[in-house]
């Protein structure tokens, strides 16, 4: 009995060490995983079973072939899109049952950059990857070879595709010769003549009842500017003067915060064309314009003055959008299409319309217009397909779909007839639909996933017209809060400062990020100053510690990136 | 059974083993725990190769191309890393300065107290701030010490300590006092529990010899207490010693903000940015393993010198 005791005992123990090699066993196998999926990649992708139709027309597109059920896994950059996620809305259903295809997306838990590296890390990368084309890690994820390179599958699966893209994008977006991804929102040239007026910047803008209150005056300079926030400080002392979002420059970039760009560009309104030094061949960093450097010491006048709350400097994101929804600024800075479609309409239905913000027109410091930089999009999120795509084939035929005239069109407006109809030769959303879009934005996309499902924008005519006209139609407060900023603009597109920081794993991008973070905790300390000499001698200190962290040689890189943007903008 | 006295193995054992089958049932309740360690702790370490390595994920840990001691030759020479092993030093050594005899001082206070209801509240109340997660805590912070809508700082305010416009969460100088505040705040009930349970264990005829002898309060606590409790406090001031490395992550990332990026950034902060957020996958590791070698190296120390001097010692 006793033996038998101890067999039974021997039996599980033996278990128990079995299962703890096979747990053990199973987080080594997914080690070895790459190897193996990428061998199999392409032999999988054959698909014999499900018997293609013989295509009888040479034209039609390669994607018609195969239309049987299909999913892949796709990591979309940026946490704030859940309705971007493919539930069982009507767009979702449409092309599932066009294409066959379900796209798995899913986005980060916490921070994207981290996930991002950790998915790198890790080599744990999902089928494809929408990401923003200008990352800094898509050199490496290049470098590693854990993509592959649209040419050889479109080449292999799909050369119609080919017709259907713009060649400037390839020549644009290509990397040593090979295009890696397809970027959406390319805008073309005729871009900044046509649809809807681009505001490069962050506007400012004014609560309604508290500008009525003090008689409307003029805000034209950055004086009449104080002067009215000091007027409005004194009746409303309970309320935040000035807000701005979040300051992080390693996120936003040089001006710190993207609130800033409003003040940069009245004061320094030639800052972009100020860096760009061929005689030294380098491209400067913004910090070195002294009159980039006075929009930050108008900030410090507002703050000495009580104009300005110091937490902001340290304050999150959500924080100020979150006294923006309470109407809890007099004047702040904000996103333009996100003051019209979201806090605007909220404070409205919470606070009454009294409260809602109204647009600031650009300040003329020294008697100098401001110029608003406003390029067109170069491409925003890229469509990469990893190694670890396991039927790269049906992705890239997918991506012909999304790139085409019909996949567009599918895309945006869903079923000709049942939710949009040609009207004069261009496509209208149902009055029901758009009403819903504009009256509960949340709601539209939960049930129709328009915009939300293939997410490869691109320009058309046809959209571009429709979509100009719409907006003039159903959202003219923003149409002409945009028609008062757009004379500002200018082409920043022939500049060829796109892109133009060093890499982040070079020698040259350590340094830069190190200047990033010297910057980063210098603009609070000069917001904060107490006096002009003591922001003077705090500004000579960052110049002087970001000289000898070696700017210079940072600077001639973005002088060499600066010349192979404009190279491959066909500018020289 | 009695057939085959010769074939039980348990006279062929070793004494260890011997010891370990009296014992196989109690092993055997150990074994998950084990089996926990190994998988989390044991496996992933061979991950800290890629130090030594310039990573690539698609050829992994093995197959990565060798690099020896580059990244920890750059290491040395980092002005920021070093910063940070200061930093780190800095934090850990004034948290332990104050946070250790903090919770010891709160046992004996709490022991002495006569009411038993008082006591109950009081403790129960100082150690619910530990199950509340550093997120809160640091957002509490945040709004309460707003210099324009916190309570707190309209308070300090109110006493004159600091001026009407101090951004508290934002002063370089400040920075470490609240760092270590937060963390006693946060810890001290919790951490007295256990000093609670080393004063509970003595034997109540020590405090009756003791009075006997005349002893007033605070001699008893001189003489009964403190020694009664001494082998815990010097093992886990021997843990400590070992954690000195460690500055909290979690506390000093959410309160790391631009103003006081150069105060927060200790050893895991720096590890991290550099791995997770550059993407030098290698140099990131390589700050995480000099951080955990300077922590076991730092927890031998503390227990030769404690077997040198007190006779107490984990191992």
């Amino acid at each position: 009995m006793n033996q038998s005791k101890r067999k039974s005992l021997t039996a599980a123990l033996a278990f128990i060490l079995v299962l703890a090699l096979a747990i053990t066993g199973c987080s080594s196998g997914k080690n070895n995983e790459p190897a193996a999926s990428n061998g199999g990649a392409n032999t999988e992708t054959g698909n014999a079973a499900n018997a293609p139709q013989t295509s009888s027309d040479p034209n039609e597109l390669e994607w018609k072939q195969d239309t049987s059920p299909f999913t892949f896994r796709q990591y979309f950059y940026g946490t704030w899109a859940s309705n971007y996620l493919w539930k069982d809305q009507l767009n979702m259903k449409q092309i599932k049952e066009k294409t066959g295809v379900t796209i798995d997306r899913f986005l980060a838990t916490g921070n994207d950059n981290d996930f991002l590296n950790t998915l790198i890390a890790s080599n744990d990368l999902p089928d494809t990857l929408m990401l923003d084309w200008n990352h800094p890690q898509v050199t490496k994820l290049i470098n590693n070879g854990m993509l592959y390179s649209l040419d050889e599958l479109i080449d292999q699966y799909a050369p119609k595709l080919w017709d259907l893209i713009d060649p400037e994008i390839i020549k644009y977006h290509s990397v040593d010769g090979k295009l890696w991804y397809l970027p959406n929102n390319y805008e073309t040239e005729e871009r900044l003549t046509n649809g809807i007026p681009i505001t490069g910047i962050r506007p400012w803008f004014v609560r309604k009842d508290i500008y009525k209150a003090l008689g409307e005056p003029k805000i034209e300079t950055e004086q009449q500017l104080q002067q009215f926030l000091e007027q409005a400080k004194a009746k409303y002392p309970e309320l935040s003067p000035v807000g701005m979002e979040s300051f992080d420059v390693s996120m936003w970039g040089f001006q710190g915060s993207l609130s800033m760009d409003y003040l940069i560009d009245s004061f320094s309104p030639m800052n972009m064309e100020n860096r760009i030094k061929d005689d030294t061949q380098r491209v400067l960093y913004p910090m070195r314009d002294a009159k980039f450097i006075d929009a930050f010491r108008y900030v410090n006048s507002l703050a000495k003055n009580g104009l300005f709350d110091s937490q902001q400097l340290i304050a999150k994101q959500e924080q100020y959008d979150e006294k923006i929804y309470g109407a809890n600024f007099i004047v702040t800075s904000a996103f333009m299409n996100g003051m019209y479609t979201q806090y605007n309409p909220k404070i409205k239905s919470t606070l009454g319309e009294d409260k809602t913000y109204v647009v600031l027109d650009g300040l003329k410091v020294g008697g100098q217009e401001p110029r608003y930089p406003a390029s067109r999009l170069m491409g925003w999120q890229g469509f990469f397909i990893t190694k670890k795509a396991k039927n790269p084939e049906r992705i890239i035929k997918f991506l012909e779909y999304a790139w085409s005239d019909e996949g567009q069109l599918d895309f945006r407006y869903g079923k000709e007839g049942e939710t949009y109809d040609m009207i004069d030769g261009l496509p209208k959303a149902k009055d029901e639909v758009k009403a819903l879009e504009l009256s509960d934005n949340n709601a539209w996309y939960s049930q129709y996933g328009f915009t939300a499902s293939t997410l490869m924008w691109r320009s058309g005519k046809l959209w571009d017209a429709a979509d100009k006209r719409d907006f003039d139609e159903k959202q003219p407060e923003q149409a002409a809060a945009k028609d008062l900023l757009k004379k500002y603009n200018f082409d920043s597109f022939s500049l060829g400062l796109e892109n133009i920081e060093p890499e982040g794993s070079t020698p040259e991008g350590v340094i830069n990020a190190k200047i990033k973070n010297l910057w980063n905790k210098t603009i609070p300390m000069l917001v904060l100053a107490g006096t002009d000499k003591e922001f003077d001698d705090i500004y000579n200190d960052f110049v002087k510690d970001m000289d000898k962290v070696g700017a210079d040689k940072v600077e001639k890189v973005m002088y060499e990136r600066h010349l192979a943007d404009l190279e491959k903008k066909g500018i020289k | 059974m009695a057939a085959r006295p010769k074939a039980s193995s348990g006279t062929a054992r070793s004494p260890f083993g011997k010891r370990l089958w009296a014992q196989r049932y109690l092993m055997i309740l150990t074994l998950p725990a084990v089996i926990w360690l190994i998988i989390f702790h044991y496996v992933p370490m061979y991950g800290i190769i890629i130090a030594f390595e310039e990573y690539n994920p698609v050829q992994g840990f093995t197959f990565s191309p060798w690099v020896g001691l580059v990244n920890f030759k750059e290491l040395f020479i980092d002005p920021s890393f070093l910063d940070s092993v200061a930093n780190t030093f800095k934090i850990s050594f004034l948290k332990l300065l104050f946070g250790f005899p903090a919770p010891i001082l709160l046992a004996i206070m709490l022991n002495e107290l006569r009411a038993q209801r008082l006591k109950k509240v009081v403790q129960s109340l100082s150690y619910l701030p530990y199950f509340i997660s550093w997120v809160f805590v640091v957002g509490f912070m945040y709004t309460l010490l707003d210099p324009r809508t916190g309570a707190l700082s309209g308070l300090l305010q109110w006493l004159g300590l600091i001026t009407q416009d101090q951004l508290l969460m934002g002063d370089p100088k400040t920075f470490t006092t609240l760092v270590v505040v937060s963390e006693v705040w946060k810890n001290i009930g919790w951490n007295s529990i256990i000093f609670l349970a080393a004063i509970a264990s003595i034997d109540p005829q020590l405090y009756e010899a003791a009075t006997v002898d005349g002893a007033g309060r605070f001699r008893k606590i001189w003489h009964v207490t403190l020694p009664a409790i001494k082998p815990t406090v010097v093992i886990l001031l021997i843990l400590n010693v070992g954690g000195l490395v460690n500055a909290n992550f979690d506390q000093l990332f959410l309160m790391k903000n631009s103003m006081t990026q150069d105060q927060a950034n200790v050893l895991s902060i720096y590890s991290y940015e550099m791995g997770l957020v550059l993407g030098r996958f290698s140099y990131g590791t390589a700050v995480g393993l000099f951080q955990s070698v300077v922590a076991f190296l730092l927890m031998l120390g503390a227990n030769y010198s404690s077997r040198k001097m007190t006779k107490e010692s984990l191992f």
